[in-house]
């Protein structure tokens, strides 16, 4: 994949029909190190090579135990990985507290799934009382250009790209570039006069004439922006029935510039809008919330605090996310092996290996998946050290490079300590192993595990050489 | 569309107009439901009264419902509080099944569930007026369960609300055994109902007996007991105390 004009954020199409920020997203799972796993009826193991950056430090954590029926190993960003553990790993235990049962692994899965769907989430809520403004509409992503508002004050464009403000009037400048729309709708059914919002989401220091300008402040979310800005008339500057305010700010040490419309659309619903723009990166990224509240509790209008949680454009929201999961669970209907991808996509696997060099891994257990729904627990972790080796491309296999974790029936998810595997991996090595430094591991092998060595043979090839390693093993069938 | 979800905190209850949205006493109410675990899943039995005070108002109203595929719901106390809560399960199965994943809530999760919602509530001092009794079978096993309205909740082998706890668990104590037949789940039920009849001010002689198995739930249609009043105590009453009645 090469770079194009369509790669730069994650809401363009490109004209074949591909979100380029999502295939790079996958890309970064390529390049974590290798995690594999693989299941039986009873049983589900996962493995991992791990991997430190230098000598003196340790190894990232790439296995997590996300409940006890429940476990995930990961590949890409172990960044995002670990947040991701954590959400499951809450997910998990709220459904545990509620219904004192484990969470069916299926269910887990999906909501993963569509939690890296959606790349950016919006909801306007209230804290007041614990009341809550519900969304009612998903936010869909597309393209909108920024319109110049007649009488909002011109937009202009400076030799220097920095930003001034006037009182009476907001200028802001503008890098010509990609702009986000981003649309969410929420209807108030109830009668809000526009002082008793404004006081609300203004704080109480606004003062509403029309023409004025003030300090006031708006909390987003633990943060605040701080800003001064115009009221519109009402009736006037386009907008019938409502105010607006502009301002610049500071939001999260990033300058943001942003619009705020309220108007009345009908005489129990109101429009909320807000166009934020950040201008730290110079980047034009124009987000234009829409909203409309759905009230649906019978409060009266005083009650009614409106908090906009807002996303930043440096928030990790923004991006999909760089991780691929290979989750293993238990539950009623038997074990489980799933593969959640960073494009939202899950799908349910005997054995599976991401990462680099899994192919190495997915060959052989291309091979050997047949055996793998009956076998027992100590043949399933032969089969996944037996993997991990592949992907080690001749570096000796020690207990100390490798992460096996268990799940069973009557077997809580567990790591198995190194010992134990270092046992394992003893009892399993065959004679040839001291070979594969010299010669990539093909000669060596012989013997039981012939198959295994022509998959390490083959180990460096592309899916081309998996194929050639299915000739060469077929003499070695098991 | 009351979308007032329990989990959800209610901003009313801190503000004196709320008042009168609380729970204060129960209005209408259904008395006792006894059910007892048998040798295929769970027995279930309520009459069919709804009492407005001492006034035994209401004399058909179903106090047992079924909850999606494994369980089945018994409730005393207020009914409009018992019909709300038939309104949250009948959401939380929707839901259930909107996954469409081939697992379903089972009687233990609908019973956790409901001892939630109940607790939350009664945190709020404003209860649920009921007392619950679950039961269901699911892959074979059985459950029982009740939860009160300030949410106490636990399970065995034969439970009971309200008068029942007095009246008919003392008999179910003595005479319930593992795998009971359902002919004799159903007369020990009936025992214990009888009595109840007798002795609880706001029993109707109208009862359902209602059953769950592996199969599904199945309610009775509504019957009466044989009742005897022919007692020689009650002939000539005021024989030997004139003037009383």
């Amino acid at each position: 994949m090469f770079r194009n004009q369509y790669d730069t954020d994650v809401t363009t199409w490109s004209p074949a029909g591909r979100l380029f920020q999502v295939e790079y997203a996958m890309e970064a799972v390529k390049q974590g190190s290798a995690a594999i796993g693989l299941r039986s009826k009873t049983h589900v193991v996962l493995a991992c090579v791990n991997k430190a950056n230098s000598e003196l430090s340790s190894h990232q954590k790439k296995i997590f135990k996300v409940d006890d029926h429940i476990g995930v190993a990961i590949a890409g960003l172990t960044a995002d990985g670990r947040v991701l553990s954590r959400y499951m790993r809450s997910e998990c235990i709220n459904y545990s507290f509620t219904y004192e049962s484990p969470l069916p692994v299926g269910r887990l899965v999906v909501q993963l799934a569509d939690k890296a769907q959606s790349s950016i989430r919006h909801y306007l809520g209230s804290d007041l009382g614990g009341m809550w403004l519900k969304i009612i509409f998903g936010a869909q992503l597309c393209k909108a250009s920024l319109v110049k508002k007649k009488g909002f004050g011109s937009l202009k464009k400076g030799g220097s790209e920095q930003n001034w403000f006037l009182p009476k009037e907001v200028c802001v400048t503008l890098v010509p570039s990609r702009v986000g729309f981003c649309c969410l709708e929420m209807v108030w059914e109830r009668v809000l006069t526009s002082v008793q919002l404004i006081k609300r989401v203004y704080g109480p220091r606004y003062c509403l004439d029309s023409g004025s300008c003030g300090q006031f402040s708006i909390q987003l979310r633990n943060c605040y922006l701080v800003g001064t800005g115009i009221l519109w008339e009402r009736g006037k500057r386009g907008l019938k029935d409502g105010f607006s305010f502009t301002f610049l700010g500071l939001f999260r040490g990033s300058l943001i510039g942003a619009i705020l419309m309220v108007w009345r659309v009908h005489k129990f619903y109101w429009m909320l809008k807000i166009v934020l723009l950040d201008l730290s990166h110079l980047m034009l990224f124009v987000y234009s919330l829409c909203a409309c509240c759905p009230f649906m509790f019978g409060f009266p209008p005083h009650e009614v605090l409106v908090t906009a949680w807002w996303v930043c454009t440096q928030r990790s929201w923004k991006r999909p996310y760089g991780v691929g999961l290979l989750v293993a669970g238990l539950d009623e209907s038997g074990a489980h092996l799933y593969y959640n991808c960073p494009s939202g996509n899950y799908f349910e696997y005997q054995a599976f290996a991401i990462g680099s060099r899994s192919q190495a891994a997915k060959t052989y257990l291309e091979r050997r998946f047949g055996t793998f729904q009956n076998s027992s627990r100590e043949d399933l972790i032969k089969d996944a050290l037996f993997a991990i080796r592949e992907t080690l491309q001749g570096e000796k296999l020690k207990s100390s490079i490798c992460t096996v974790t268990v799940l069973g029936v009557g077997e809580p998810f567990h790591i198995l300590d190194q010992e134990t595997v270092q046992g394992l991996i003893n009892a399993f090595e065959m004679a040839g192993e001291e070979a594969p430094a010299a010669d990539q591991g093909a000669a060596g092998e012989e013997g039981a595990a012939g198959e295994v060595g022509a998959a390490a043979e083959e180990g460096g090839a592309t899916e081309e050489g998996g194929a050639a390693t299915e000739e060469g093993a077929a003499p070695m069938d098991i | 569309m009351n979308l007032m979800d329990s989990s959800h905190s209610n901003p009313m209850s801190l503000c004196s107009q709320a008042d009168s949205q609380r729970t204060l006493y129960p209005y209408v109410t259904g008395t006792s439901v006894i059910g007892v675990k048998y040798k295929d899943g769970i027995l279930m039995a309520a009459d069919m009264g709804g009492s407005y005070g001492s006034t035994l108002r209401y004399k058909s109203v179903e106090r047992m419902k079924p909850i999606g595929k494994h369980s089945l719901l018994g409730a005393s106390g207020e009914i409009s509080d018992f019909q709300e809560i038939l309104h949250y399960l009948d959401e939380l199965i929707l839901y259930d099944n909107m996954w469409d994943d081939g697992n379903s809530l089972g009687p233990k999760e609908v019973h956790s569930y409901l001892t939630r919602v109940m607790y939350n509530r009664r945190n709020k001092f404003n209860p649920l007026w009921n007392s619950l009794v679950l039961g269901g079978v699911k892959n074979g096993q059985k459950y029982l369960g009740t939860v009160s309205m300030i949410g106490v909740h636990f399970e065995d082998n034969h439970v009971a609300t309200g008068f029942g706890n007095h009246l008919a668990r003392p008999i179910l104590r003595d005479e319930w055994h593992e795998d009971l037949s359902f002919e004799d789940g159903v007369k020990l039920l009936e025992k214990c109902m009888r009595v109840l009849l007798y002795r609880d001010r706001s029993a109707v002689n109208k009862l359902q007996i209602a059953k769950i198995t592996e199969e599904g739930v199945t309610i009775s249609q509504p019957y009466s007991l044989k009742t005897f009043w022919g007692f020689s105590a009650f002939q000539n009453p005021t024989v030997g105390a004139e003037g009383s009645w």
